[in-house]
């Protein structure tokens, strides 16, 4: 019988090398490129509201965002990591003030996570900041579960039935399981996904919360935000959160990973659904 | 396994320790009181940092004004500014929130060509049915404005079933 010890390694093998043939100046740097890819996401997410702003942004939040790029870089150099974080919050601060109202859930998990990364001369090595960024997430997780719960709209796939009726060219992706009388009564299917998703996000966030650090359950994670992207659009979020379970699972983002990543974030400028009818 | 917490170990706790406990405390509060408020229907789910967004479609408040000089006849949405109204509401975030003199004045800052008219503000959100789903627009507040005399103003309104009023003056060069 092939054991889960067996299986994890191999599927995590594509974006994780073992921990064992890595030095732990390849740990930090990994660990470090995985920060940066957190910030990375929150440059994204501010540069596409930028894009999206039909009026005047104005000279100031530009630069700043300009600013935060520049620190990007910076952050892998093992020397100026800490300095960078420093600035790129800096540069993050304004806007937090000037756009609270306004500003995403998910640019709210940046705040919470990236500064705190600052109490740590070496962040990579301190292992009190990836269990921060770890109980955080489940925190954040059985939040959003909560959220659901609260709404009563995935227990009886009402909200799954709406978007596939409604959404998005992406969000439409389950329309083909019910017929058009899912909108009176959402048909099984529909459930099925609503009280999946719920499962989902409560079984992740109470693992997280209990520490399970396992590859494998990291890859499936990884796997699934990138599937509940693709269905709502949202390819930035899922990069942070992605990102940030890197860094709180203590193994870093390997190249590859961060290849995908950037791909997605410049790829949700636009959104999934117009690259698709793009390309249709 | 869970760290057994003793008095002796929580004394061993660096300043790290005590900022990264507070940290976690401080937004394991705020979640709770987001859902709490969501719960009550005061805020948008989507927004403050909650975790309630794709629970249901977003609100997405819309403001319509009418004149009521006369009758009741809309105003057409080229024909007045209302993104700082919009602002100075918080962009209708804080769903119950009641519009104030200064709000007023804000509008009427952007638009001196409508001061002195008696106008109706309607805000209408985007609501959820479950059965049948569907999403249909409804108001949810208004609130009117008369001009007793020239450059002041009285208003009353009611939102989230709370009623509220009050009188300012209109000064053509106020700034809030």
């Amino acid at each position: 019988m092939i054991t889960q010890a067996q299986i994890g390694p191999k599927i995590s093998n594509f974006l994780w090398p073992s921990s064992k043939e890595l030095s732990d100046s390849s740990k930090g740097s990994l660990n470090r490129l995985a920060l940066m890819t957190a910030m990375l996401s929150v440059c994204f997410e501010k540069a596409g509201r930028m894009f999206k702003m039909s009026g005047d942004v104005g000279l100031e939040p530009v630069l700043f965002l300009i600013g935060m790029f520049l620190t990007l870089p910076f952050v892998l150099v093992e020397k100026f990591s800490r300095i960078a974080i420093f600035i790129f919050v800096l540069f993050l601060l304004p806007s937090i003030f000037t756009d609270w109202v306004t500003y995403a859930n998910h640019s709210w998990l940046a705040v919470w996570t990236i500064p705190a990364a600052l109490l740590f001369a070496k962040f990579w090595q301190a292992p009190l900041f990836s269990d921060y960024l770890r109980i955080t997430l489940g925190v954040v997780m059985l939040g959003a579960f909560a959220q659901k719960i609260l709404a009563g709209t995935y227990w009886d796939g009402s909200y799954i039935a709406y978007l596939s009726h409604y959404g998005s060219t992406t969000e439409n992706m389950f329309k083909f399981m019910c017929s058009d009388a899912t909108l009176l009564i959402p048909c099984g299917w529909h459930r099925f996904i609503g009280i999946f998703l719920l499962a989902w996000q409560f079984t992740v966030g109470v693992l997280l919360l209990v520490g399970v650090r396992s590859l494998l359950f990291l890859f499936v994670e990884i796997s699934f935000l990138l599937g509940a992207g693709l269905y709502a659009d949202e390819m930035n979020f899922q990069v942070l959160n992605i990102a940030l379970l890197c860094v709180a699972f203590k193994v870093g983002m390997s190249h590859r990973l961060f290849v995908i990543c950037c791909i997605l974030l410049v790829v949700d400028m636009h959104g999934i659904g117009e690259f698709i009818r793009h390309v249709t | 396994m869970l760290p057994k917490l003793s008095v002796a170990k929580l004394k061993k706790l660096s300043g790290r320790h005590i900022i990264i406990i507070g940290l976690l405390a401080l937004h394991t509060f705020w979640i709770i009181t987001h859902l709490t408020l969501v719960s009550k229907g005061l805020i948008n789910p989507w927004k403050l940092g909650g975790y309630g967004m794709y629970t249901k479609p977003n609100y997405r408040a819309k403001l319509s004004v009418f004149d009521i000089s006369s009758k009741q006849v809309v105003i057409p949405r080229a024909k007045y500014k209302s993104s700082n109204f919009r602002d100075a509401n918080l962009r209708y975030v804080f769903r119950c929130r009641q519009f104030n003199e200064e709000v007023f004045l804000v509008f009427f800052q952007d638009n001196p060509h409508l001061a002195n008219r008696d106008l109706r503000f309607v805000l209408r959100e985007k609501v959820f049915s479950q059965k049948p789903v569907a999403v249909k627009r409804e108001t949810y507040s208004a609130a009117e404005i008369h001009w007793p005399q020239k450059d002041q103003f009285t208003y009353r309104g009611e939102i989230c079933g709370t009623e509220y009023s009050g009188a300012a003056e209109y000064k053509p060069k106020y700034k809030l």
